[in-house]
């Protein structure tokens, strides 16, 4: 598909004063349990590692918090910030303000390197299986990389075809269909599905699972969902009964012209997405 | 940029293509006045980047405040400090209040608020009475419709004999300008209202009910009509005067503010509703989108999308910006104005008609950047839309335009006309 270049972007404004008023706190809330859950998981093993990045000035509380629990760290680049939703990083050589460290924490060393080594963009030198491609700039080896982060195989093959071979970055509309009972009309996709597994709102903060199911109904990303809910809960149960709670809702996602939007009963929002021909949309509606 | 202050969301008429349905909660139950609230907004965004804009009064209809209430606002603003350099204090300068009526309530009392604080009354109105005929409290209803029409006549005429600046805000669509007979009816009365010292005004399509929407190329006429009618009769009819300055880049920025790459999210015109809150263009309320995005630096990726997809190596696409995000095709904000074809061929007319005059044409310029001082127009505003004497009476719109610039045989519904018209070739 051809490629229209926006800079990641993520707008948002609540419907009203007073919906912002209640949930504007726990939106903040639900960023902190849905962060705390991503390390939880690997520190319970439930998986094997979590991508792991920070600002260099909180450089010594987060290369102590992993060590302290036990934990790997092991870097392996530095990027520019970038805002929104990027589907790539912007390796820098050496830090400067907008810079932050990205890196991969695990259970053990072994598995740590594996990531390293499925991700790190700057061994030129090495024959990788997913090379630098438009799609894939930073050269990162996706199946192995989705495998140590948790995800079934059925997802990361999913993940493979669309986006790193059809460059669907924000594959929602191919979820959508892929989904039981879909019903597809146009380019509108009718779709009801298992609450947990929607990654429509995600740019604002509002996901349970971390990565994109095959479809809304993936029965192991629904096992592996639940795990995460379980961890969020434990956390903060009313911030995951909330996050839970807005994804249950009616909602209509779309992308046109490379640029999504979510209208949802409490917010609208919009995000960058992907150049594609023809618009197209999800319409979600709780089971 | 500009400020309108929205005292109630509330509406004595229900208007067939109004963004602003009565049926909506807001209008029922929407957020109660606060003359207080509003003061503040008015105040904190005025001493921010929104200082100096114009500030009108808008609705709802503004008139159905309570008279007291309505003087506090209109004290408020034509008592802000209209120009920076210290000429409004030393008396040099006089405050000025905007306000956008449908004009049914007006009462004398009414207009000797409007006198008294030097008011620009942008009238709501989309011709005489039998063409005004998608506003009023029942549209369905003809005879209400009728009456309803005659009396907004009545009360320009009034405002008018009292000395009240008063301008037209006219929507074109099926109901008034899909023929020719109606276009050159809506013209004779633009003609007429001249002779009560009403100069000019603003023509926009209706966007918002696609039932009476009207054809690029009927809006296209319409305009154009117009560029002729304001040159033969001296009247200052936009968006075309505006339109033709972005031609010439006497625009600071690409006006009106349609074409000024108004984000969705944070648009030019800032709204300060009756509580107080500060929220967008009252176009947006349509959507459901009150607030403004708090972070009012980013990019809304729109402007970047469609100068890579839509509107890439459009020649008009520097003073255009592919128009307003409300107006996009199917409704979809991320898309181009439904109108994208009526502006490229009056752009293209315009051109011709400027470069016939030896006038320099540069629709290439870079974009003004969008800035504190900013003063990207509103296309509402009641405020500043005459001063434009440079009408040529007899020079003639049609017969020398070089091919394959305009379309051949785009001409105004009527030519060389000096007084009213009563027919001719289209």
């Amino acid at each position: 598909m051809s490629r229209v270049e926006i800079k990641a972007f993520s707008k948002f404004v609540w419907r009203t004063p007073e919906i912002e008023k209640k949930w504007e706190p726990l939106r903040r809330r639900i960023y902190g349990a849905v962060s705390h859950t991503e390390y939880e998981t690997v520190k319970r093993g439930i998986r094997r590692c979590d991508v792991y990045d920070f600002n260099p000035d909180n450089i010594m509380y987060r290369l102590k918090k992993p060590a302290l629990d036990g934990l790997v760290f092991l870097p392996i680049l530095i990027s520019e910030i970038y805002g929104g939703y990027a589907h790539r990083h912007y390796p820098v050589k050496k830090f400067k303000d907008g810079t932050f460290i990205y890196g991969v924490v695990s259970n053990n060393l072994d598995d740590a390197i594996k990531f390293h080594d499925a991700g790190v963009i700057d061994l030129k030198e090495r024959i990788r299986p997913w090379p630098e491609t438009e799609m894939n700039p930073n050269g990162i080896d996706h199946n192995v990389t989705g495998a140590l982060l948790g995800y079934s195989a059925c997802d990361r093959r999913f993940f493979q075809n669309t986006w790193l071979r059809d460059g669907c970055l924000d594959p929602m509309y191919e979820m959508a269909k892929n989904t039981v009972g879909a019903e597809v009309k146009g380019n509108t996709v009718k779709v009801s599905g298992y609450p947990h597994l929607n990654r429509l709102a995600r740019y604002w903060g509002f996901n349970i699972i971390p990565h994109f199911p095959h479809s809304f109904d993936c029965k192991y990303a629904k096992e592996y969902a639940d795990q995460w809910f379980s961890v969020m809960r434990e956390y903060d149960a009313e911030a995951a009964d909330a996050c839970l709670e807005v994804l249950s809702q009616p909602m209509v996602w779309s992308m046109t012209n490379a640029v999504t939007t979510l209208e949802h009963p409490l917010f609208f929002g919009s995000a960058n997405g992907y150049y594609r021909p023809e618009s197209v949309r999800v319409e979600w509606f709780p089971k | 940029m500009t400020i309108i202050v929205v005292p109630t969301e509330k509406c004595n008429l229900s208007c067939s293509y109004c963004f602003e349905k009565p049926e909506t909660i807001r209008q029922q139950n929407g957020p109660q006045y606060s003359y207080t609230a509003i003061e503040k907004s008015l105040r904190i965004v005025w001493n921010g980047p929104y200082g100096g804009s114009d500030v009108t009064l808008h609705g709802g209809e503004c008139l159905l405040t309570s008279l007291p209430e309505l003087e506090k606002l209109m004290n408020l603003i034509y008592n802000l400090p209209w120009k920076k350099d210290g000429a409004f204090e030393a008396g040099k300068v006089k405050g000025t209040v905007g306000l956008v009526t449908n004009a049914t309530l007006i009462t004398d009392r009414h207009i000797a608020l409007f006198k008294k604080y030097n008011a620009y009354v942008a009238v709501s109105c989309d011709g005489p009475p039998e063409l005004n005929v998608l506003r009023g409290p029942d549209p369905k209803d003809s005879v209400a419709t009728r009456k309803y029409a005659e009396l907004v006549m009545e009360n320009i005429r009034k405002m008018r004999a009292a000395g009240v600046n008063v301008s037209v805000m006219c929507i074109i669509h099926k109901g008034n300008a899909d023929t020719k007979e109606k276009r050159q009816k809506l013209m004779q009365w633009m003609i007429d209202l001249k002779k009560i010292g009403v100069t000019g005004g603003r023509v926009n399509p209706a966007s918002t009910s696609p039932d009476m929407q009207l054809s690029n190329r009927d809006v296209h006429q319409m305009w154009i009509n117009i560029h002729a009618l304001n040159k033969q009769h001296g009247l200052h009819w936009n968006p075309v005067i505006e339109m033709e300055r972005n031609l010439t880049g006497e625009n600071r920025h690409p006006a009106p503010c349609v074409n000024d790459r108004c984000d969705l999210f944070n648009t030019h015109t800032l709204s300060i509703l009756p509580d107080g809150q500060v929220g967008c263009c009252d176009r947006t309320f349509d959507r459901g989108l009150y607030p403004r995005c708090s972070d009012g630096k980013a990019s809304s990726g729109r402007y970047e999308a469609l100068g890579q997809t839509e509107c890439r190596g459009c020649e008009w696409w520097s003073i255009c910006g592919g128009g307003c995000p409300q107006e996009g095709i199917g409704d979809d904000w991320r898309r181009k104005t439904r109108w994208c074809e009526a502006m490229k061929l009056t752009y293209s007319y315009l051109r011709t008609q400027l470069r016939n005059k030896g006038v320099e044409v540069n629709a290439q310029r870079a974009p003004a950047k969008e800035d504190a001082e900013g003063d990207s127009p509103h296309g509402d505003a009641p405020h500043g839309d005459s001063d434009h004497g440079d009408s040529y009476h007899g020079d003639a719109p049609h017969g020398d335009s070089p091919h394959g610039d305009s379309l051949h045989g785009d001409s105004p519904d009527f030519l060389n006309k000096p007084t009213g018209y009563t027919g001719d070739e289209e």
